[in-house]
């Protein structure tokens, strides 16, 4: 097996004069769960679109699985469960007839653990697809994704429209039935919070370009926010080398430190702010978002 | 036992994992010799990857909470935490260090605070009692 499920090199995409993804570099680990995390417009699903054969590229070399996405597409789509935004079902078709479709092209798929989703999700196959639910299409979608036993799973924005509920069964039915030694999971969001006890790396994307990709652990220890006490008025003109963004309101500043190193940075800020008082606090994954590529 | 995350919390998960299951013991909620949900039914529960609950429960294993066997699933032991009375007066001294220092900034007087420590400390017996 090789050690990354995902790599691209230089990877780039242009639509007219627009680069919708510029000089990509990615490598999702084997095994892992890879959040590709970044606002609407950054190049998440363009990027996905590419990694699945379904967009050639402009620029850069990628490999899925071993494969070339722009020449072995079909051996990537037999070993990769992939969720779309937006599911192009075949709207007249009744749920079984869909199912016994899709399965007509895997040679992998495993009836038993279709029943079973379909019996877990409540889907009756005589119900026609126009006539579900947000839900229900979510849920279809994911069982045709993995009823066939995937290599790896990837997820383009899996929970958008969902109640709180239905996310939350969607990411059960994820560990419950999915994740195992060897198998990768790609998931696109910007739904952060709820999915940051799922994932073990980040990569976060901002106008076609990787802002910042690591383990989620270093993440942790590396982007804090920083309180500083100021004896009299914070100054309102503070600048801070190493802040990626300072709010000030009265005695108060708070910073976000991008490389936040606890023997060097307070004792620095110190230095350079005056200030009589140094807080350090951690920063939820959504926090950090907001402040790494929050618009 | 039931161990939940908070994925707003920015403690790292796993820790959250750890906690819960120490506050689980300090409960009662598990008692030595119980065996714990496997790793895969807790992921599922806390809607957590399952490589950060293993890791949990090898933190577990290296505090000499928990014990694995191959094969068979992991138990709680009944040892006292695996950290001599130095390691631990340790961490209630930096616990103490953090509780000075708030009551200090919230201008809360000593004997206000051991008060409420005492008050913590019964509603914890409490709960224990509770079987």
């Amino acid at each position: 097996m090789n050690e990354f499920a995902i790599v691209t090199e230089g990877l780039g995409k242009q639509f007219g004069k627009h680069w919708a993804v510029r000089n990509l570099n990615i490598q999702v680990p084997t095994g892992s769960v890879f959040g590709l995390l970044g606002p609407n417009g950054a190049g998440k699903s363009t990027t996905i679109n590419m990694i699945m054969g379904l967009l050639p590229s402009t620029t850069g070399q990628m490999r899925v699985l071993g494969y070339d996405p722009a020449r072995e597409d079909l051996e990537i789509r037999k070993r990769v469960g992939y969720v779309p935004e937006i599911q192009g079902f075949y709207d007249w078709m009744k749920i079984n007839e869909l199912v016994e479709l899709v399965a007509s092209y895997h040679n992998t798929w495993n009836w038993t653990l279709c029943s079973s989703l379909l019996a877990e999700f409540r889907l009756q196959g005589g119900a026609v697809i126009k006539n579900l639910s947000k839900g229900m299409r979510a849920k279809l979608s994911l069982l045709l994704a993995l009823a066939f036993e995937p290599q790896m799973l990837v997820l383009d924005e899996p929970t958008g429209g969902l109640d709180p509920a239905a996310r939350r069964n969607f990411i059960e039915t994820i560990l419950a039935r999915f994740q195992e030694a060897g198998r990768t999971i790609l998931i696109s969001s910007h739904l952060v919070n709820e999915f940051s006890g799922l994932l073990d790396h980040v990569c976060f994307i901002r106008e076609g370009n990787v802002e910042l990709m690591t383990r989620l652990d270093d993440l942790h220890q590396r982007m804090k926010r920083v309180r500083l006490v100021f004896a009299e008025q914070a100054p309102g003109n503070l600048r801070i080398e190493q802040a990626l963004v300072t709010r000030v309101n009265g005695r108060e500043a708070m910073i976000t430190c991008r490389d936040f190193d606890p023997q060097r940075t307070p004792e620095a800020l110190t230095a350079q702010t005056g200030a009589v008082n140094v807080i350090v606090e951690d920063m939820t994954l959504e926090d950090i978002f907001v402040d790494l590529v929050g618009s | 036992m039931i161990i939940t995350v908070d994925p707003s919390n920015p403690k790292p998960t796993y820790l959250q994992i750890v906690d819960s299951i120490r506050r689980a013991i300090a409960t009662g909620a598990v008692k030595p010799g119980d065996q714990l949900p496997t790793i895969r039914d807790v992921a599922v529960q806390a809607r957590v990857n399952r490589n950060t609950v293993s890791r949990a429960y090898l933190e577990l294993e290296h505090m000499g909470l928990v014990r694995s066997r191959q094969g068979s699933g992991s138990f709680l032991t009944d040892n006292e935490p695996g950290l001599d009375q130095k390691e631990r007066l340790k961490i209630i001294k930096r616990i103490a260090d953090e509780l000075a220092l708030e009551a200090s900034h919230y201008k809360i007087p000593l004997e206000q605070v051991i008060a409420i420590v005492r008050d913590s400390a019964a509603e914890l017996n409490k709960e224990t009692e509770h079987e």
